[in-house]
C-alpha cells in the first residue's frame, strides 16, 4: 500500500487531496482564476501525483499569492511590518499588551473573509 | 510619454507556452510546455500568478470551460493571447534577436 501524506484520503477509486491544503488554496483571492488553479492541481493529483507534491504546489501558490498581494497592497504589508516590530519590541521589554496588536493584522481577515467571486470572462481575445 | 514595461523572463515563457498549447492552453498544458522545452519545472501557482499579471496588462484573455468531476467540479480556465500580447511577444523576439546578434561567445555575427 502506498504511503499517504497528511490529509490524503481515498474514497473507492477516487483520491481526495489533502483537505487542509485545499482549504488554504481556496483562500487565495489574490490569484485570479483561483478555481482553475485548484482544478488543475486536483486533476494532476488524480493522475497520480503525490500528496507531498500537492502540498508543495499549495505552499508555492501561497507564496505567489503573497507576492501579488504585496504588490497590490503595499500599505497593508507596511502595517504588518509595524505590528511585527511592535510585538518584538514589546516582547523584548517583557510587556504583555503588544499581543493585542495581532488583532489588528490585516492577514486575519484573509482567514475569515468569504471567498472572492471569480472574475467574469475577459474579452478581446484573438485567435492566435 | 508612459514608461514602457518589458516582459519578465517568466512572463515571456508563459506567453510562448500559451501560444504553443493552442486551444488547450490551461494551467497543466502550459506548465508541461515550459517543462518540456526549457527543462525547468514551474509551480502551477506561479504560472497562474503570471497569467493574472498578464491578463491585467491586457496581454492574455481567459474563458472558463465546463466543470468536470475529475477536477473536483471545477472548470478549466483557458487562456489566449490578445492582439496586444502577440505584439509584445514579437517585439521581445525582435529585441532579443538584435541583442544576441554579434556576440562572439554565442556564435553570433555582427
Amino acid at each position: 500500500m502506498s504511503r499517504r501524506t497528511f490529509g490524503e484520503r481515498r474514497d473507492g477509486g477516487t483520491r481526495t487531496p489533502p483537505k487542509l491544503a485545499s482549504w488554504l488554496l481556496s483562500r487565495l483571492s489574490a490569484i485570479d482564476r483561483r478555481d482553475g488553479l485548484i482544478g488543475d492541481l486536483v486533476e494532476e493529483y488524480q493522475r497520480g501525483r503525490s500528496g507531498a507534491w500537492y502540498w508543495r504546489q499549495t505552499l508555492q501558490a501561497i507564496a505567489a499569492a503573497a507576492l501579488i498581494d504585496f504588490r497590490r497592497r503595499r500599505w497593508r504589508w507596511a502595517i504588518r511590518l509595524i505590528l511585527i516590530w511592535g510585538l518584538l519590541i514589546g516582547a523584548s521589554v517583557g510587556a504583555k499588551w503588544p499581543i493585542f496588536l495581532i488583532a489588528l493584522d490585516p492577514s486575519l481577515h484573509f482567514l475569515l473573509r468569504h471567498h472572492a467571486r471569480e472574475r467574469p470572462e475577459s474579452g478581446n481575445a484573438c485567435n492566435v | 510619454m508612459s514608461k514602457r514595461e518589458y516582459l519578465g523572463s517568466l512572463e515571456l515563457l508563459v506567453l510562448l507556452a500559451v501560444m504553443r498549447a493552442g486551444r488547450n492552453a490551461y494551467g497543466v498544458p502550459i506548465a508541461r510546455e515550459i517543462e518540456e522545452v526549457s527543462g525547468r519545472s514551474v509551480a502551477l501557482g506561479s504560472i497562474y500568478a503570471t497569467l493574472s499579471r498578464l491578463e491585467g496588462k491586457g496581454l492574455v484573455a481567459s474563458e472558463l470551460g465546463e466543470p468536470t468531476a475529475e477536477r473536483g467540479g471545477r472548470a478549466k480556465a483557458y487562456f489566449r493571447l490578445t492582439a496586444r500580447g502577440l505584439t509584445e511577444v514579437r517585439d521581445a523576439q525582435s529585441m532579443l534577436t538584435r541583442l544576441w546578434t554579434g556576440i562572439a561567445e554565442l556564435g553570433g555575427r555582427a
